[in-house]
Parts: C-alpha cells; structure tokens; sequence
C-alpha cells in the first residue's frame, strides 16, 4: 500500500519516542511527517494545514493526547482526521475512555513496526 | 476499592508481583529476551546510572524506580531506539523515561486485574552515582536487581505514604 501522498502528525513530548515512529512511518512508505511535543502544539499544526493521520502519545504535559484527540474530535474542521493513540496506558477503563472519544486505532506500548502497520492498514484499507 | 495492608517491613505483595511480572514481560517484548533475576540485596547500587522514577497514587500511594548503570543505560537504549544514543545526550532521558513509562503502564493494568487501582505520574529521570530518592521513615522499599543481554537493571519499589498519613496534613 502506497502511502507517500499522505501526511501525517506524530506528537509525543519523548523526542526520542517521535524519531522511532517517524522512522517506523518512514520505512512503511509515508514520506510527509511532521511532528510536535504535546497536545497544544499538535492542534496547532493541524491548524495550519490538514494531516491525513495522526499518531500520538496519551501521556504528555500541557495538553494530554486524550485533551488533544477530545480538541480535534470537537473542531469542525479537524474532526475527519484519522487518529491512533499509540501509549502505555493499558488499562482497560482509558481504552474505553479513548474509544468513546473517538479514536481510529488505539496501540499499547511497547509496539513494534507491524503492529503500527496493521493499525493504518485498517484505517487506509 | 481495595484496601492495601501496609506492614513496614515488607511491600504490599500485589505490588511486587505485579512489577517482577511486569518486568519480565516488557523487557521480553522490548528485548527479546527474558530478565534473569539476580536477588534483591538492598545495600547493592548501581554506582553511575541513569534512573527513571514514577508516582503511583490510588488505592496504594508508591514509587518505582528504574535504574541502569551507564554501561546497561547505553546497551539498552541502543536495542530500544535502534540507533545509538549518546549517556550523556538529553535523548538517553528520554529512552530511559520512556521504560519506565511503559512497565508503569502495564503496572496500572495488572493492578487494576488485581483490583487496586491506581494512577501514575509522567517519569521523572535523573542521572548521577547511586541516585535513590529519600523515602518517609517506617515505610517498605525494596529492590530487585536483574540482568538482560549481559547487563544490570536496578527496580526499586517504595510505598510513599501509608493510610494513616492519607490525608493528614504536611508537617504534622
């Protein structure tokens, strides 16, 4: 699957966390992607141009992935954009809680290359 | 809620089985390999390291620690990030919060399977010789020392405040 036409935002205050999903996005073929440190910084950039995809992190200082993923989900012009919620929260309850929020694919941490991989799949199938 | 039976000698074990099983899958997943326990000899440090701490609060208020010496630090997060990070560069917090950051999640759902239910903090990460946070007098810590692919991993559990002291106000 092709996926060099779409642009993507990857947010997680982990600067080291941001360069192993952008290389993970990069060796599955997307060659546009941006990144930001948290939740307030991603709104930002998703309001300066449209994003195909979102990846980002739960945990995160000033604006939380949930807050960020509640933002978008609320804003008319950004509601559409696809969004998976890539965090260590396991517990059932925030996945609950994400789903109802209305995240397109959710991952827990520790994740590998395929396991992002199917995630888009399903969203770009 | 459940109610966690606080005894100053030793730590709750809901809580230590949780984090030696923690341990053992998430390093597995990461790592491809399975930790071997090497005991929990309390007066044994890490000597120079790198340490990732995170807060629980709930039904149990406690700690964990995650400490690797430099030359664990360095290994590790090579095989995490898949490049190599440098001991001394900001990006060597990061791997090492990160860790802790993933086995404190899983933490929270083996505990909540346990029904203890409880939060966590984002990490903190600080780096020197032997780092250890001071802990409340009378309170249970423990470590539990490991090795994975040749090198030494530190945890630290500690419980930060009992039911008595919920509540109660600072300095009193």
């Amino acid at each position: 699957m092709a996926y060099d036409g779409k642009k993507v935002l990857v947010v997680d205050d982990s600067s080291v966390m941001r360069q192993i999903i952008k290389k993970n996005l990069k060796e599955l073929g997307f060659a546009d992607i941006s990144d930001a440190e948290d939740g307030a910084a991603g709104l930002k950039k998703l309001g300066e141009g449209s994003f195909d995809l979102v990846v980002s992190d739960w945990n995160m200082p000033k604006m939380t992935g949930i807050e960020f993923l509640k933002a978008v989900r609320a804003d008319a012009g950004m509601k559409g954009t696809n969004f998976i919620m890539v965090t260590s929260e396991a517990d059932k309850a925030k996945i609950v809680e994400a789903v109802e929020a209305g995240v397109s694919q959710y991952i827990v941490k520790p994740f590998n290359a395929n396991q992002l991989e199917e995630k888009i799949k399903a969203i770009f199938k | 809620m459940a109610t966690i039976k606080i005894d100053e000698r030793e730590m709750p074990n809901v809580i230590t089985n949780c984090v030696s099983d923690s341990v053992a899958s998430i390093f597995n997943t990461i790592f491809g390999a399975v930790p071997e326990y090497d005991g929990d000899d309390n007066s044994k440090n890490v000597g120079d390291g790198v340490v990732g701490v995170i807060s629980f609060v709930g039904d149990a208020s406690w700690i964990l620690m995650l400490a690797l010496p430099k030359d664990s630090a360095e290994t590790l997060a090579e095989k995490f990030c898949g490049f190599a990070v440098d001991y001394d560069c900001p990006d060597m917090g990061d791997v090492i919060g990160e860790l802790a950051n993933v086995m404190a999640g899983d933490i929270v759902a083996r505990m909540g399977v346990e029904g203890v239910k409880v939060a966590m903090s984002l990490p903190t990460v600080l780096r020197g010789q032997n780092v250890e946070p001071f802990m409340p007098k009378g309170l249970p810590d423990k470590k539990m020392h490991y090795s994975i692919l040749g090198k030494d991993i530190m945890i630290k559990m500690a419980v930060a405040r009992s039911d008595e002291m919920m509540g109660a106000t600072p300095g009193a």
